[in-house]
């Protein structure tokens, strides 16, 4: 390269360094050798060919590519199209449905049976069962009735497992439930405000 | 002009009939592609905007090439055209520039594709110190203002004379020397620290 001649400053001693940084300050001449030989150091560059490819858009012309596209031949229709056509504009309806009946019948795919029988078997099996899990709850209900597991009664009364107090004073109830009513009127159970109170309620 | 050494092909492109990319004007082009992308690359910064910049030059060759009245040489003509179609993009996308680091980066993968022309074969090393120079010394250029960015690339870049840098310009030759010299001190400024850091060491 051109500046490879003294791109290294290896081999200059400090001394020499601050030397050549002081003269290029004092001397003009120098400093435009320096400045100029920097400069031209720089590689010229090529256009991309990107520019190329731009210039006909930038210049108002087509393309090579357009050009080559316009450039291209049609094809011609096939002769296929010349007889449909006229089947077409003759009776349309006959001439599509002899062209349905003319496609090629599918065969059904072997995994097709496989699946059916599958499906088959297995709802054969669940039909067997439901009978018999039927019958079964049937007798499980008839059983538990017999053994008096629902015993009927409009008289609630008669089955209840506790006895039905209805006490006229305060003093009726066990002293649990007195102190019970101390502690939510908020105050001692032998208030007789409380007392009263609790009286009148029950009356 | 006589003397233009592209007077005869511009003349040829001027007689062309129809507008074509072919013929004369390709040989236009494949003349001055490489010149005009030069200066808009050195002058925009960046290659994106050197080659909006080169389209558009080329652009305005080919419509208006017709009306150059060979006041100037040809060549004149067209750097005037690169110059000033790379100013203005620079200045339109200048907020897009400053926003983003995709030029640094744009400019290191440009380095890639500099055509060496020395036969040596250099060290990754050298190779990528001398990237790294050149990526400094287009930083040093980019600093500049615009008028004085031209003037350095038009005298150093592309080695025009001061009579050539004139007509380009369209100013005095007292104007280029004075130019000139205020692009001398501020890239003096500029380069001290690459040439401290690549040459003195």
């Amino acid at each position: 390269m051109a500046w490879k001649g003294f791109s290294s400053g290896e081999g200059l001693s400090d001394q020499d360094r601050l030397a050549v940084r002081t003269h290029l300050t004092r001397c003009g001449e120098c400093r435009e050798w320096v400045r100029a030989r920097i400069l031209a150091s720089l590689p010229r560059l090529s256009a991309p060919p990107e520019l190329d490819e731009r210039l006909p858009t930038e210049c108002g012309l087509a393309s090579s590519s357009v050009l080559a596209l316009q450039a291209l031949t049609g094809y011609p229709a096939p002769s296929v199209l010349d007889r449909l056509v006229a089947e077409e504009l003759e009776e349309p309806a006959l001439h599509r449905t002899n062209r349905f009946t003319d496609l090629e019948k599918m065969r059904a795919p072997d995994q097709l049976e496989l699946a059916l029988e599958h499906s088959l078997q297995r709802s054969a099996l669940v039909r067997r069962w439901i009978p018999v899990f039927g019958a079964l709850a049937a007798a499980s209900l008839l059983v538990w009735f017999t053994a008096g597991g629902y015993t009927p009664s409009g008289n609630h009364d008669a089955v209840r497992p506790f006895e039905v107090v209805r006490p006229k004073t305060i003093q009726a109830f066990s002293p649990w439930i007195q102190a019970n009513f101390g502690a939510l009127a908020g105050s001692s159970p032998r208030s007789s405000r409380v007392d009263r109170t609790l009286q009148e309620e029950i009356r | 002009m006589s003397s233009d050494p592209d007077a005869e092909l511009v003349v040829a492109c001027q007689q062309s009939t129809t507008p074509s990319l072919e013929g004369e004007f390709r040989q236009l082009y494949d003349r001055f592609k490489d010149r005009v992308y030069n200066v808009c690359y050195r002058i925009s910064g960046n290659p994106t905007d050197a080659l909006d910049a080169s389209q558009e030059t080329f652009g305005i060759i080919f419509r208006r090439v017709s009306e150059f009245r060979f006041q100037s040489r040809f060549s004149s003509w067209v750097y005037r055209i690169a110059v000033n179609a790379s100013i203005d993009l620079r200045r339109r996308s200048r907020t897009r520039r400053f926003a983003s680091l995709d030029v640094v980066q744009e400019a290191s993968s440009e380095a890639s594709r500099y055509e060496i022309q020395d036969s040596n074969v250099e060290m990754p090393s050298q190779t990528a110190s001398r990237r790294e120079f050149e990526i400094e010394v287009q930083r040093a250029i980019d600093r500049l203002s615009p008028k004085l960015r031209t003037i350095v690339v038009l005298r150093y870049l592309e080695s025009l004379s001061y009579e050539e840098v004139s007509e380009t310009l369209k100013v005095s030759l007292g104007t280029v020397k004075s130019r000139l010299a205020r692009a001398h001190d501020a890239l003096d400024r500029e380069l001290a620290p690459v040439l401290d850091k690549h040459y003195l060491g």
